[in-house]
């Protein structure tokens, strides 16, 4: 029951982390001189 | 892919093709080949060897068989992906007497490439010595929509077997 409750954290905490790397903007700045 | 102003954390507002501006008109002044006003232009292109769908301010845009020629080149916003590199071209027509004023008129856009690849972002001019400014964007990546059929399928499975483990 604990590994499964263990297992479960890591699975969220992987999700979190792909969706921060997902929603995290690219900034482009395109110098015109 | 939204535009952001130097106040929202870019390095520049909008930029400028003749370094003086003789458009007064904060709502824009037509822009025409050859110049009669001059003044910051909300404009720019990307350039993707996978572009292919665009869509602006959520309306989808008909992609063209190749460049448009003459002033509709630098006067609206369009999509030619059938020539050697694909291209999205931005431009309202207009220039404006501040870069605030150009900033104000530029709306988001949806690219969709077909693959991953490396993605160009320039503006056009074809002579930059009287430049001035730039185009800061913030780009964010999108789930594909064919992701999201497949997501709800792991999750109903991921469901499914704890409810059996738990039965």
């Amino acid at each position: 029951m604990l590994r499964t409750t263990r297992c479960a954290q890591a699975a969220l905490w992987i999700l979190v982390l792909a969706a921060r790397v997902a929603a995290d903007p690219i900034r482009v700045d395109v110098d015109a001189t | 892919m939204t535009p952001v102003a130097i106040a929202g954390g870019g390095a520049f507002d909008c930029w400028q093709p003749w370094g003086e501006t003789t458009c007064g008109n904060p709502a824009g002044c037509v822009q025409t080949i050859p110049t009669t006003f001059t003044g910051w232009k909300n404009s720019y292109d990307v350039i993707s060897d996978a572009l292919t769908a665009v869509s602006v301010n959520e309306s989808p845009l008909a992609p063209a068989e190749e460049e448009p020629t003459g002033e509709a080149f630098l006067q609206d916003y369009w999509l030619a992906n059938a020539s050697v590199v694909d291209r999205y071209h931005v431009d309202d027509g207009m220039v404006y007497p501040t870069a605030a004023d150009a900033g104000a008129s530029a709306v988001a856009s949806v690219i969709t490439l077909s693959e991953a690849g490396l993605v160009g972002f320039a503006i056009r001019d074809d002579y930059t010595g009287d430049n001035l400014g730039g185009v800061s964007l913030d780009i964010a990546p999108l789930p594909e929509p064919s992701a999201i059929p497949a997501l709800a399928i792991g999750c109903a499975a991921l469901a499914l077997l704890k409810r059996k483990r738990f039965a």
